[in-house]
């Protein structure tokens, strides 16, 4: 010990010896080039800092010469980080850039006060208001599009749901405002509840992620967030309309953010609307596709930023119709609607739904308090109760009265989480949470059993982080208990079944250098079976075949490695992920030889099976700067799923998907700036798969393009924001694999769109 | 002092969340399966001659369904037929066949004789909608040549969303009677 003492006191005399130097420099805006007041200017490895006087000018002296990291900050513009070499006095110029302006985030929430770990060394893609805004599409889903390894699992033109590396449904979890959204993961059918216009943010994290977010985030977790609460006195609002050629969608949105002057009282409020007739393919519209949505949100928050209180309450409704060639009575009307490959009658447009139709209502109630003045440390409680309440009706006049599926699915969660204060570079997380849910039939037929289950789990994540490495490590046991009542017409008597997980992950995370961020992570995730892998025993609807569950199924279990490394260089950067998924028991439908006769003909019949599985892939995506006025971007996702002991191809993976981007900042046009425009060229190849089940192959590969021209109008007080896209542009006749309707009809054609965005 | 301010509109908050929600408890229900078709019957009359046969959804929700009795019927009669639907998953039974006889547009029976009897049976005469379409809840059935055979009658239930009957459709039902000709 002694010994280290002498060297470390020899080593500070030496340093002190050393010779000093003087840092002069001045920061400008890089637009206006007019000096910048207050920007932070920090060398991180001297843990010193000054701020940029009235002139934007700063000094920092007795600098001992040797390499350095300087970043200048200053919110609203984007921070600059460079390497220095101090041999002499240096003078430095910085430019800023000025960071678009980010509704409603008008403060910046510190490290301090976010309990969350966000895992490190795993694939998260964060998504900024300023990339959402201009993205929301037909659904919510399409935001995510553009995420490598992200696809979307759709059925028609307005239903999607989001895939990750080839999971989706009950093996992702999907949370809209702290709380994970119970409902999207019944049905193919079933996309997430959540207003296209609301989120401001977007959290995408890429592989199991159990122990942070429970059982069922086998394969990643989606977070939306909405907006944070408006900080300073005053309101502010935006209007956003868009508009869409393809189904003539014409939709909507206003928001309002206030808080109060003398009391810490901040609140916001948001309606949308949206109203979509028929989409049309290159050759034909797809009759009875159009929907109508409705939706409201609306939060309140008390207190400072690290000892607040907020609610939030969000209603989502939306009505829409299913293309009527797709609704299958039988084999045969499957076998006819595949042959016909088209709609029957050329119908013209129309904004009408008839039935097939689905209506869905989702109310959202979250009450969230976070304090770090209570105890030493955070506590972050959150309370979230939401109802999802799910009508089909069939094509059936008499249907209208009584719905064919009537599904109210009643959800509360509880989660207590206790930031612990850093214990010298430790950081770690303990919580507990509990989550009961009811579902009851209403309609006239039976999809799954009613039920009433009660999770109950606790976890604990430790990070330790130093400069340049970070190891975190955790835990998360979980108790299912279910309740199930069948029908009164099946033979099979109320019965209760628990399931009990233990999950792990370990994860690292090395920053080899300012532009090179490596991470790994190993990690364990379960799910149990579901009630309609257990216990359906019929046809399934729209699929034309006869499902029969198997209530001896044991939960999947995946054990899941992921590399990642994030490339942070002048001229480009990008991020490379690599991953490798072991399922045991993965569920999944398997061909049955013999098919089954039913009241209605006979269907090709289908059971419920598990088998190891391995699902591994590479996705990633790297930007070029070309020159300040060209960037080049290029993503792509490969997925392979494989039944581990036959070596077969998983059916029901998405293609391999490449996508080139190039982004050309054009320039200020008269009163528009910031012109721009950006190009995606999207080749998606045939899916590999090759299952003697399907009714027909997996088709073609494709490729359609989409191009964007967007700009800002600025005023003192405000700003406009357009654009005006087009996807599809060249009205590629194609057929998705992951599209349901790939059976009977093409994909959409072009979709001209114009939106616009008013901040005040 | 501000702590407790967050602590009282903390609780307000939470107790206003506790009340505004209740949820039933679920149980086992019987469902209002109104419209579930769990039997098609054919009875074929010819004077007093009267033969029938069952199709039946043992499971009562769109599952399995086995054949019961045999239509006999003999060569060179004309029969007339009649079609009843009931759904028999709920106490009392519903005649389905009434739904019909309201609805007449949006359904039309489309009978055939399959496997080896093809040319020795006829359907015609289907009694019509309002529109002069077929429908199919009355038929005549003639057996023509001689000798004995076995085959079966195939009964669909065709279901229109307009009324014309040229539009796709939907299949109700979907059954095959077994069939001898004496």
């Amino acid at each position: 010990m002694r010994r280290y003492i002498i060297f470390l006191i020899f080593i500070l005399t030496f340093t002190q010896a050393q010779e000093k130097f003087q840092l002069k420099g001045v920061v400008v805006d890089s637009l206006s080039s007019k000096p910048i007041e207050n920007a932070n200017v920090f060398i991180k490895d001297l843990q010193r800092g000054t701020t940029t006087s009235s002139v934007g000018e700063f000094i920092i002296d007795k600098i001992e010469s040797g390499s350095y990291y300087i970043s200048i900050q200053l919110l609203g513009y984007k921070t600059v980080s460079k390497k220095i070499e101090v041999k002499n006095n240096l003078f430095l110029k910085y430019s800023l850039e000025e960071q678009d302006i980010h509704l409603g985030e008008m403060h910046v929430v510190g490290e301090k006060y976010n309990s969350e770990l966000l895992g490190i060394g795993q694939s998260v893609t964060t998504m900024s208001l300023k990339e959402i805004e201009m993205l929301r599409g037909q659904t919510v889903s399409t935001i995510l599009e553009g995420i490598p390894g992200i696809t979307l699992y759709s059925t028609g033109p307005s239903i999607s749901k989001p895939v990750i590396r080839g999971f989706h449904s009950q093996r992702i979890v999907v949370i809209n405002a702290g709380v994970p959204i119970e409902g999207q993961q019944w049905g193919n059918e079933h996309a997430p509840e959540i207003d296209p216009f609301s989120p401001t943010k977007v959290d995408v994290i890429k592989g199991a992620s159990s122990v942070e977010y429970g059982n069922g985030a086998l394969g990643g977790v989606i977070k939306f967030d909405p907006r944070n609460f408006r900080n300073e006195p005053g309101i502010n609002g935006t209007v956003i309309g868009n508009l869409f050629s393809n189904n003539r969608q014409l939709s909507g949105s206003m928001i309002l953010d206030g808080a109060f002057e003398n009391l810490p009282l901040s609140w916001q409020t948001q309606i949308s609307g949206r109203y979509a007739g028929d989409s049309q393919t290159p050759e034909y519209y797809i009759t009875n596709s159009g929907f109508r949505e409705v939706n409201g949100s609306f939060g309140i928050k008390y207190g400072s930023e690290d000892h607040f209180v907020e609610t939030y309450f969000s209603h989502f409704g939306n009505e829409l119709g299913i293309y009527s060639g797709s609704h299958i009575g039988s084999y045969d009307d499957m076998l006819r609607a595949i042959e016909r490959g088209k709609p029957e009658i050329n119908n013209p447009f129309s904004y009408e739904i008839k039935d097939p139709s689905q209506k869905v209502n989702h109310d959202l109630l979250s009450f969230h308090a976070v304090s770090s003045e209570l105890i030493p440390g955070i506590i972050d409680f959150t309370y979230g109760w939401q109802k999802n309440k799910r009508q089909e009706f069939d094509g059936h006049l008499k249907s209208r009265v009584i719905a064919s599926m009537d599904m109210t699915l009643t959800t509360y969660n509880v989660e207590l989480k206790y930031k612990h204060l850093p214990f010298g570079l430790i950081n770690g997380v303990a919580g507990i949470s509990g989550n009961r849910q009811g579902n009851i039939n209403e309609g006239k037929s039976f999809l799954v059993p009613n039920h009433r289950s009660y999770t109950s789990s606790i976890f604990l994540i430790e990070q330790w982080k130093s400069e340049n490495l970070g190891v975190s490590i955790g835990s998360r046991y979980s108790k299912e208990w279910r309740d199930l009542y069948f029908s009164k017409n099946s033979n099979l008597k109320p019965t209760t079944i628990d399931y009990e997980t233990l999950n792990g992950m370990i994860s690292l995370e090395y920053l080899t250098s300012e532009q090179i961020q490596i991470g790994a992570t190993l990690s364990s995730a379960s799910r149990a079976p579901s009630a309609n892998e257990l216990y359906s025993d019929g046809v399934h609807h729209g699929s034309a075949q006869y499902e029969i569950g198997n209530s001896k199924l044991h939960p999947e279990k995946s054990i899941a490695g992921d590399l990642t490394t994030h490339m942070n260089f002048e001229e480009f950067h990008g991020e490379l992920n690599i991953f490798h998924n072991r399922i045991s028991n993965y569920i999944y439908l398997f061909p049955r030889e013999n098919p089954t006769v039913t009241i209605t003909g006979v269907f090709p019949t289908f059971e419920y099976r598990q088998s190891d599985v391995t699902i591994q892939g590479f996705d990633g995506s790297l930007q070029y700067e070309l020159s300040e006025k060209i960037s080049i971007k290029g993503n792509v996702g490969i997925v392979i799923g494989n039944i581990s002991n036959s070596g077969e191809l998983l059916y029901g993976m998405p293609g391999n998907r490449f996508r080139i981007s190039p982004h050309f900042h054009i320039a200020d046009f008269f009163k528009l700036k910031d012109v721009s425009a950006d190009l995606n060229i999207n080749h998606v190849q045939k899916q590999k798969t090759k299952t003697s089940a399907d009714y027909l192959p997996p088709p073609n590969s494709y490729t359609t393009i989409d191009l964007f021209f967007s700009g800002r109008i600025e005023t003192n007080s405000s700003q406009i924001k357009i654009q005006l896209g087009v996807n599809n542009l060249l009205n590629t006749k194609y057929r998705e694999h992951l599209n349901r309707f790939r059976y009977f009809i093409d994909n959409t054609g072009r979709d001209i769109s114009l939106k616009f965005l008013f901040t005040f | 002092m501000k702590t407790k301010n967050i602590f009282l509109f903390a609780m307000l908050i939470f107790v206003l969340i506790l009340t505004s929600c209740t949820e039933k408890n679920p149980t086992s229900v019987g469902i209002d399966e109104h419209n579930v078709l769990t039997t098609i019957k054919v009875i074929l009359k010819s004077g007093t001659d009267s033969t029938f046969a069952i199709a039946r959804d043992t499971t009562k929700v769109k599952g399995k369904t086995i054949t019961e009795d045999t239509l006999r019927v003999t060569s060179g009669k004309t029969y007339l037929g009649e079609v009843f639907l009931y759904n028999e998953s709920v106490t009392p039974i519903i005649d389905l066949s009434s739904e019909i006889k309201e609805l007449p547009n949006e359904h039309m029976f489309v009978f055939s004789a399959i496997d080896g009897i093809e040319s020795r049976i006829t359907i015609n005469n289907l009694n019509k909608d309002g529109n002069g379409k077929d429908v199919g809840l009355t038929f005549n059935l003639i057996i023509s040549g001689s000798g004995s055979a076995k085959g079966y009658l195939r009964v669909i239930l065709k279901h229109y969303d307009s009324g014309d009957k040229t539009q796709a459709f939907d299949t109700d039902g979907d059954v095959k009677l077994p069939l001898i000709i004496k």
